[in-house]
């Protein structure tokens, strides 16, 4: 890990919302961070969008959105508002694990540079803690 | 049965609940319906392979018996919610497969030189004869009497095995000489297992009629099958 | 479905006695009639229709055991992609506002919760999981809108063991619903309602 940021220079929304996927997943408890067609939206959107700009204007100083599978990410008026969509593990509670989402995601943007506008979370699944993969259907 | 109830608190949060695989097919078909992925998955893994033959029987393709899959269980995960009642759901999935399957076959027939089949050179439909449409007129071994290659064959060879080989794949080719309708009427029945009744609500048609297409399926199949034995 | 029989109506193959195939068929594992022995027709056909039914007998066993005749991984990871994509959501149910914003659950997430945890209990089988407002009468619920949570009531369907003793079973399953829901979520629901839709064996 680098040094804390003191002279915080303003990273593209990107690289944030990578950090805040890693940091996030590294929660013990948080099992994934769920798609939705919200984030997966978003996420062409942006992409579209981001070649446009692109094109229309190279020295753009970069989109307004950014998105990954459960995040998403809107920066206005300097304010970073957070959308993060969990699947959990059973065997934590649920709510406390979405609280510690939110402190963790709003210490993560802050050290990135930015200021926390919101930080909303939403429990999408608990699950009990086998593997996703796990497969026990008969072949017929 | 209602009837309001305080919760205790703080129990520990159990861990273990019923697998799956333990559960009865028509919850698990209830719980995709109220949208659950595990189970829809497992449903997934408990009918695919029967989907995929009959598709596959149907196409004499693999690449097209794997597209008919895919699409019929998304059509299944989109339609699950409305479905009248869980007994509904597996013949749904074969009347689905089954009608995708019928249409692609038409599809064929229109477009007789289809790429895909060349490439693999497997199909049998490709050329799209049209005397092998929905009504076959060769029947030597029901119009022609004398024949006696047929009569009173049992199995004898001590290559058994190899035979039996030989003779799937005599019935897999000539299955693709029956009638697309007839065809499917005759997979569903003798190699799936569905009822005459089940049958008919499958491909949406009278009992009668799928009578027989049965028939005549077997009819062309047990005649084609006559040089093997 | 009579009316347009005629329309649908396909000839069904006789045989050159003028037997119907099919009568031949179901009464293939029989003794051959007095007909049967005599006529060359009914013969011949006789032992044609017997070996297709081994050799189709044959494929139905060897058809399921053959690795060949699987749909690829490839078919169930697409499938399961396009299903997850669109998982249905419903409405969600806010749990807390802290001052970074709010915290809520999907009403999906909380009937699989529900499901899960009445599956807990020996000799249930969890089925379809509904929740309601005691406001919302019968208006039907619109995705995305926010459940009052001082208010839930659910609605479960389950299926039991023919075995158990149900109303214990039913003490037992409100308790547990409603303990896993709390730990989980702090929603403490208004109302649990069950409705054993059926039983199983064990």
């Amino acid at each position: 890990m680098s040094d804390e940021p003191a002279e915080a220079t303003v990273v593209d929304l990107a690289s944030v919302t990578r950090t805040l996927r890693t940091a996030l997943l590294e929660l013990p408890g948080i099992l994934r961070l769920e798609p939705t067609v919200h984030s997966t939206l978003t996420r062409l959107r942006t992409s579209a969008v981001d070649s446009v700009q692109r094109r229309l204007k190279p020295t753009n100083d970069g989109p307004h959105h950014a998105s990954s599978d459960g995040l998403v990410l809107s920066l206005a008026d300097g304010l970073l508002a957070v959308q993060i969509d969990i699947a959990t593990d059973i065997g934590h509670s649920a709510l406390t694990l979405a609280e510690r989402a939110q402190t963790l995601a709003a210490r993560t943007i802050e050290r990135s540079g930015f200021t926390v506008g919101s930080v909303a979370v939403t429990i999408l699944s608990i699950e009990s803690g086998s593997a996703p993969t796990e497969r026990t259907a008969p072949e017929d | 049965m209602a009837r309001t109830e305080s919760p205790a608190e703080a129990a520990p949060s159990p861990v273990t609940s019923v697998p799956l695989a333990d559960l009865d097919e028509s919850t698990i078909v209830a719980r995709a319906q109220d949208g659950d992925p595990k189970a829809f998955e497992w449903l997934i893994s408990a009918h695919q392979g029967g989907v995929y033959r009959l598709c596959f029987r149907m196409l004499d393709d693999r690449g097209h018996a794997e597209d008919i899959v895919q699409e019929t269980f998304i059509a299944a995960w989109r339609g699950l919610p409305h479905l009248a009642t869980v007994q509904a759901f597996v013949p749904w999935l074969y009347r689905t497969a089954t009608n995708k399957c019928l249409d692609q076959l038409r599809q064929r027939k229109r477009r007789p030189v289809d790429p895909t089949a060349e490439l693999d050179g497997t199909s049998m439909e490709v050329g799209g004869n049209p005397s092998s449409g929905e009504d076959p007129t060769r029947s030597p071994l029901l119009s022609s009497r004398g024949r006696s290659a047929l009569a009173d064959g049992g199995p004898v060879d001590p290559a058994e095995q190899i035979e039996t080989q030989e003779q799937l794949r005599a019935l897999a080719g000539l299955l693709q000489t029956v009638p697309p309708g007839p065809r499917a009427c005759w997979l569903l029945r003798e190699v799936h297992g569905f009822s005459y009744h089940e049958i008919a609500a499958i491909v949406q048609l009278p009992e009668s009629t799928v009578r027989g297409r049965i028939a005549r399926a077997k009819r062309v199949l047990a005649e084609g099958m006559s040089p093997w034995r | 479905m009579a009316l347009n029989d005629d329309r649908f109506q396909e000839e069904r193959p006789r045989l050159g006695c003028g037997r119907e195939l099919d009568d031949l068929w179901a009464s293939i594992d029989d003794p051959p009639t007095a007909h049967e022995q005599s006529c060359p027709d009914c013969r011949h056909a006789r032992a044609a229709l017997h070996h297709l039914a081994s050799v189709t007998e044959a494929m139905r066993d060897a058809d399921p055991q053959d690795p060949g005749l699987q749909p690829g991984d490839r078919v169930r990871n697409a499938i399961m992609m396009v299903a997850r994509a669109e998982v249905r959501r419903g409405r969600r149910a806010p749990l807390r506002t802290t001052t970074l914003g709010t915290i809520d659950i999907s009403e999906q997430a909380l009937t699989a919760l529900i499901r899960f945890a009445a599956g807990t209990l020996p000799g249930v089988h969890a089925r379809r999981c509904t929740i309601s407002t005691s406001g919302e009468g019968r208006r039907r619920p619109i995705a995305g809108e926010a459940v009052d949570v001082g208010d839930i009531r659910i609605t479960l369907k389950v299926a039991v063991a023919s075995s158990i003793s149900i109303p214990a079973t039913m003490v037992a399953l409100r308790e547990r619903v409603g303990t896993v829901v709390q730990a989980q979520t702090s929603i403490t629901m208004a109302q649990i309602d069950i409705v054993v839709e059926d039983l199983y064996d064990v």
